[in-house]
């Protein structure tokens, strides 16, 4: 296992915030997703039952965020390491509803740089995460992807 | 759809599924244009493309298997909230063909007033081969 001191990558985008942009969530997009991924929860599905819920109203499924998420571009962190890369990946954390009607901003950032030895030999590990918060700044959904560098040979 | 179950009904090791499920071209386009207007040729849309990249068919992306994995979870009883899922890709996941989801319970507890399991959950082939691995921390709801 070998310490983060010892990876080279620019270490001056370690948890700077990168604005991403703004995604407005409709009802036809909630309609589509749980269409596409056949959902029947009646909590994303239907509003007579959604409107008796906790909730007062249709809310998103909750990997509706992960649409969104190949609009994230994110900044080379220039690791001198290996020849390919690979998405391993992602881990999302539901914090706050999302409504039709929401305005989500999303903010990224580099969130840790690790290395790791397995089977296969050293890999260093690249963690993103991505923070989805809607209209009144309230944070709905956090996404870490993680992405492995590596030797092919 | 199921029912709704209780905090006590849950006992670690007590399984969801299996159930079998085909994620279609269909589902697969009506996925990306969620966000496209126009389907590009990509790896998840396009023969062609896909086999410029090395593979042997068109894939389902990333974010769907995920969503269909979330989605067996809260399909099962609909007062089952996820607040947690992580997943790891082991395998890509192929258009039309045979899969099956299955779930097991590993860890029930109370934390801030709420009940919650935590639930392995594999979307697998029809060799069994584990295509993508998840866990998730899901909040039982009360109603």
């Amino acid at each position: 296992m070998s310490t983060e001191e010892e990876i080279k990558y620019d270490k001056s985008l370690l948890n700077k915030e990168s604005y991403i942009g703004e995604f407005n969530i409709t009802k036809e997009m909630i309609d589509s997703f749980c269409k596409s991924t056949e959902e029947t929860n009646p909590l994303f599905t239907d509003e007579e039952y959604a409107n008796n819920s906790e909730h007062r109203g249709i809310i998103a499924p909750p990997t509706l965020c992960n649409i969104f998420m190949s609009k994230v571009t994110r900044p080379d962190i220039k690791i001198e390491f290996g020849d390919g890369t690979f998405f391993a990946g992602q881990a999302l954390d539901n914090v706050n509803p999302i409504k039709p009607g929401d305005k989500l901003t999303v903010n990224t950032r580099l969130k840790e740089v690790f290395a790791k030895t397995g089977r296969s030999g050293k890999m260093i590990f690249e963690v993103w995460e991505t923070k989805f918060a809607n209209q009144e700044g309230l944070t709905t959904t956090l996404v870490r992807e993680s992405f492995v560098h590596r030797k092919r040979s | 759809m199921d029912k709704n179950i209780t905090f006590d009904d849950i006992d670690l090791g007590d399984e969801i599924g299996p159930s079998n499920k085909v994620i279609t071209t269909e589902q697969v386009f009506e996925f990306v244009k969620i966000l496209e207007s126009k389907i590009e040729p990509s790896r998840f849309t396009d023969s062609e493309f896909a086999k410029s990249e090395g593979l042997s068919g068109p894939i389902v992306p990333g974010a769907l298997t995920t969503a269909v994995m979330a989605q067996f979870i809260s399909n099962w009883a609909p007062n089952l909230k996820i607040k947690t899922l992580d997943v790891i890709f082991r395998h890509m996941v192929p258009h039309n063909t045979r899969l099956k989801l299955v779930g097991i319970f590993t860890d029930k507890f109370t934390e801030d007033g709420l009940d919650q399991l935590e639930c392995d959950v594999f979307l697998q082939d029809e060799n069994e081969v584990k295509l993508v691995i998840g866990k998730s921390t899901i909040i039982v709801n009360k109603k």
